[in-house]
């Protein structure tokens, strides 16, 4: 009896203290990624469910403040080499070289793909710098022994899934695996973060995999270089700039 | 025989008790059978037309469409639009549809004053007359809308849902046609039709299977004119088509249209052997007690009624060759149903026979007009069996000289007549609209090369220039219209990016909107591109026709050029069907020539039996070719009936000949006695087969008609030839050999 009571004693204790550091793992696992300002260099190879093949490189630099700022540049293949997009805020532009014109596009293409592949914009920006603690309220299913395993729940149904579940590294406090499921709780998209490394401090995934479980398609993002004490100077986030191409 | 005879009389409760359990546990497994009507499922899995078709829907989604089209006065009235907009809503919770292009949802490259974006046409619905009246003038100007959403002159609007390929396109069809409930909707497309035969199908069979059990009911009563006579034979068939359905169970098996006709096949086929064991064993029995009567019958009509199933069965069975799969299931359990019927006759009725008290025969049956009708006829065929075999040849020449004449058809329209739904539905996609079902053509290269672009623009020009097509649609018109809105607005710039660079950067541009709206036109890696055009005549020679200039088009433009589509395979089926039946009618004739060979022990008896069913077969061809009904699904089975049944009439008259022979009887006079003693079998059973496949006449689809007087034709040639060619040309060979 006595051995039962401190078992259902610890379960309590257990569970209230799990509720509390839902928030926490998410807090420091935010602080972990975000960064004020990064450059990243990545290359973007889409893989369709037939197992075709696109690749792209991009440079992205990102600066985050009142409003957050990101430009892209594609690097390669030739063909689009130059293109540039301009994020402020709710706002985006594009360069098309070819074109030579910058155009601006729809705000709700923010909710579309991101660069075509089968990340969406939110899903990069999270990321990046929103991190999820802002838009999600976590729940700790349970504690494993390298990591731990969350429970996210949007605030808002704008956000287009109904929750996710976080596989959080115990030791980096990164996320290992994020399967996103769709309103009607089917699993919709498996984040795999892989190939972890130092880079100026911080611990950082070299390499991520995003497959889409419905269209059976994937998209394998490397990060060829990252640098978060980039040198950035804020009229990279201007039309003026992102129209001059290279 | 005789130990069969033995056998049944030393058990005979035994064998009724397992017969009649076996039939619960099958009827308890026929339950299973489900119906399908995918076209797909007529082919085997490594048909290099059915991997062209899977490969471009695994690459470019969907190419399988259901078309529903609304009517109304005018389509862009606010009530139209909101029944539009709630369609589309419909058909998109429905699982099984991928897409739905439709008025108020299509998409469109919008140029705006800022920039560019990928958006619905229509994003909200106009709130007066001024601003339907703007969208509507806006829509029909515009040769992407006008045309493929909506009609010409407004007055029709078309939904276009596109199917996962890896659905069940009859039960989205299902779906999709509970989900209309309102009036002028209409739906169309092969899923559709698919569903609504089988359907219909279904209804037409419980309609008309009673039909087909009365009227052979009746027959049977008036030829033995009593209870019994009519329940055995019944019996049997009841038993033979419930072992049958409760296999097709047991194994997984599907109905399809074509093995739907089979249990109207084994009841109309199946009596048969009954009618010779009971004919045999009422003539017996008014002599002998019943063991001894069984025995007699058993011995004097078992070999033929043995025969005459086994040349039916090889008949059936001559299908499993087929590279149609639904015609290999059918053969298979066709055959397996006449075994099954012949094993009832041979040991079921004789075991029940043994507890039956049997009535006195009808004095009255053995004289009559109908015997000295018989009587007359052998006379004659025995005086002057050239002329009869004049006569005979020439009716038959007549008839087979249509046979260059035949036309296949595997347009599943034609299984609809002109006046019902699922046609008028047709015809007013295909009028007003450029038509339901798609072809696919898939083109290799670099695509973003301007060259290229071009190459295909022309490609597309030209296939619309046949007139067999609607407007193609490809990944150029998408760059043409990007390039437009990209350039203000301006009509003049909607043309191909002039180079490379411009080309991917627009699809890099659409790719952010909208990674999915590109995936029907280009692969992601930009090294196969679809074009897509709708078919405006599905019919054979309209197929034909397409098929032959998009061959001569895609050739002239070089390059890598696969062509596909639904009616790519209804093309592919018909040429299947024409191979099919040429090898199962070969085998079937060979088989039917070893089999009465090894069973009559003789060579004259086999040569002219195969023979004679021959020309019954190439008869029919010829009147179908006369008559222009073409070989389709159902129609196609006619030869393998023919050939296995109607061979059994000769078989009989050829073994009642032999009989008489082996008891001394002159060949003149054995042809008298083989003629009356079973010609009267025969015609009672070619009356109930004909009459039972007379009853397809009340069908509703067109080709049950056809194959139901088609069928009738064949026996009746059939039996008609095995009673006057057969024994002239025996005694016209017996005179010869007297003279010799």
């Amino acid at each position: 009896m006595k051995r039962l009571l401190v078992l259902g004693l610890l379960v309590v204790l257990a569970s209230s203290a799990s509720a509390a550091s839902g928030d926490e793992i998410l807090a420091r696992l935010d602080e972990t990624m975000q960064s004020g300002s990064r450059e990243i260099v990545q290359q973007m190879t889409l893989i369709s469910a037939k197992g075709q093949e696109r690749t792209r490189q991009i440079q992205m630099w990102s600066s985050r403040g009142e409003t957050d700022r990101m430009l892209v540049r594609f690097l390669s293949p030739a063909d689009v080499a130059g293109t540039g997009l301009l994020s402020v805020g709710d706002d985006m532009w594009l360069y098309l070289p070819a074109l030579g014109r910058v155009r601006r596009i729809a705000g709700h293409a923010k909710k579309g793909s991101f660069m075509g592949t089968d990340l969406s914009y939110e899903d990069m920006e999270e990321f990046g710098s929103t991190g999820f603690a802002a838009g999600y309220s976590p729940e700790l299913i349970r504690t494993e022994q390298e990591s731990y395993l969350l429970r996210l729940t949007p605030h808002s149904q704008d956000r287009g899934y109904q929750h996710l579940k976080m596989q959080v590294c115990r030791e980096r406090f990164l996320p290992l695996r994020i399967e996103y499921y769709a309103p009607d709780g089917s699993l919709v998209k498996v984040l795999t973060t892989m190939d972890f490394q130092q880079v100026q401090g911080r611990p950082t995934a070299g390499k991520l995999i995003m497959e889409d479980v419905v269209k059976g398609s994937k998209t394998v993002l490397e990060q060829l270089k990252v640098d978060f004490e980039p040198d950035i100077n804020e009229e990279m986030f201007s039309t003026r700039y992102l129209e001059r191409g290279r | 025989m005789l130990a069969l005879s033995r056998f049944i009389q030393r058990r005979p409760l035994a064998i009724l008790i397992i017969i009649l359990s076996l039939t619960i546990f099958f009827a308890l497994n026929a339950r299973k059978v489900t119906m399908t009507t995918d076209v797909r499922d007529f082919f085997p899995g490594d048909h290099p037309e059915v991997k062209a078709y899977d490969e471009i829907a695994d690459t470019f989604g969907g190419t399988e469409y259901i078309m529903v089209a609304t009517e109304g006065e005018d389509v862009f009235q606010k009530e139209s639009l909101e029944l539009i907009q709630s369609l589309t809503e419909r058909f998109e919770s429905i699982p099984g549809v991928d897409r739905v292009r439709s008025l108020t949802n299509v998409e469109e490259v919008k140029g705006t004053a800022w920039g560019i974006e990928l958006s619905s046409l229509l994003e909200e619905l106009p709130r007066d007359e001024e601003e339907a009246a703007r969208f509507r003038s806006r829509v029909l100007q515009d040769d992407f809308y006008a045309g493929s959403v909506v009609s010409g002159d407004g007055k029709l609007s078309l939904l276009a849902l596109e199917l996962d390929p890896q659905a069940n396109a009859v039960e989205v069809a299902d779906g999709v046609l509970g989900a209309i409930n309102e009036e002028r909707v209409y739906a169309t497309g092969t899923p559709v039709l698919n569903s609504l035969l089988a359907k219909s199908m279904k209804e037409d069979l419980i309609r008309l299977i009673p039909l087909v059990v009365l009227l052979i009911a009746l027959v049977l009563y008036l030829y033995f004119h009593n209870l019994w006579g009519v329940l055995l034979p019944f019996l049997t068939v009841i038993i033979s088509t419930i072992w049958t359905m409760g296999s097709m169970g047991l194994s997984g098996r599907q109905m399809t249209p074509l093995n739907s006709v089979m249990p109207v096949i084994l009841i109309t086929l199946g009596n048969a052997y009954g009618i010779h064991i009971l004919s045999r064993f009422y003539d017996e029995a008014s002599r002998e007690d019943p063991g001894k009567a069984i025995e007699n019958t058993l011995v004097s009509v078992g070999t033929a009624v043995l025969m005459a199933g086994t040349t039916t069965i090889a008949g059936f069975l001559s299908n499993s060759t087929s590279t149609i799969v639904q015609m290999r299931e059918f053969g298979f359990f066709t055959g397996f149903g006449i075994l099954i019927a012949l094993g009832i006759s041979l040991i079921f009725i004789p075991a029940v026979l043994l507890y039956v008290k049997v009535p006195n025969r009808d004095a009255s049956r053995e004289s009559g007009v109908f015997r000295n009708i018989l009587l007359r006829m052998a006379q004659l065929t025995v005086a002057a069996p050239g002329r009869v075999i004049i006569v005979m040849l020439l009716a038959a020449g007549i008839f087979t000289l249509g046979v260059p004449l035949l036309t296949t058809n595997s347009n599943l329209f034609n299984f609809f007549d002109h006046d019902t739904q699922p046609r008028i539905a047709y015809e007013l996609v295909k009028s007003s609209f450029s038509g339901s079902e798609s072809l696919e053509l898939v083109i290799e290269g670099d695509i973003l090369e301007p060259e290229v672009l071009r190459s295909i623009e022309s490609l597309q020009d030209e296939l619309e220039a046949t007139g067999l097509t609607g407007k193609p649609i490809s990944i150029v018109d998408v760059l043409k219209r990007v390039n437009m809105a990209l350039n203000d607005g301006d009509p003049a710039h909607k043309e191909i990016p002039a180079s490379r660079e411009l080309a991917a950067q627009y699809l890099l541009l659409l790719e952010m909107s909208d990674p999915d709206f590109l995936t029907r036109f280009i692969t992601v890696d930009y090294s196969q591109a679809r074009i897509q055009a709708m078919v405006k005549d599905t019919s054979p020679e309209g197929l034909a026709s397409l098929f032959d200039q998009v061959d001569a088009l895609t050739k002239e433009h070089g390059g890598n050029v696969t062509t596909t589509g639904m009616v790519k395979l209804l093309d592919a089926l018909a040429a299947m069907i024409i191979r099919g039946q040429i090898s199962s009618l070969t085998l079937s004739l060979i088989a039917v020539f070893l089999l009465v060979r090894w069973l009559t022990n003789s060579w004259e008896g086999s040569l002219l039996s195969t023979l004679l069913i021959t020309l019954s077969t190439a008869a029919t061809f010829g009147f179908m070719g006369w008559t222009g009904v073409a070989l389709d699904m159902v129609t196609v089975l006619i030869s393998s009936i023919g050939i296995g049944v109607g061979v059994d009439y000769s078989v009989h008259v050829y073994s009642g000949y032999q009989e008489a022979r082996k008891k001394g009887k002159e060949p003149a006079d054995a042809i008298i006695a083989a003629i009356c003693q079973r010609g009267k079998a025969i015609i009672c059973n070619a009356a109930a087969v004909i009459g039972g496949f007379l009853i397809f006449l009340f069908s509703s689809f067109p080709p049950l008609r056809y194959f139901g007087s088609l069928v009738s034709f064949t026996m009746f040639f059939a039996a008609l030839f095995s009673l006057t060619l057969l024994p002239a040309l025996i005694m016209a060979r017996a005179k010869r050999s007297m003279v010799g």
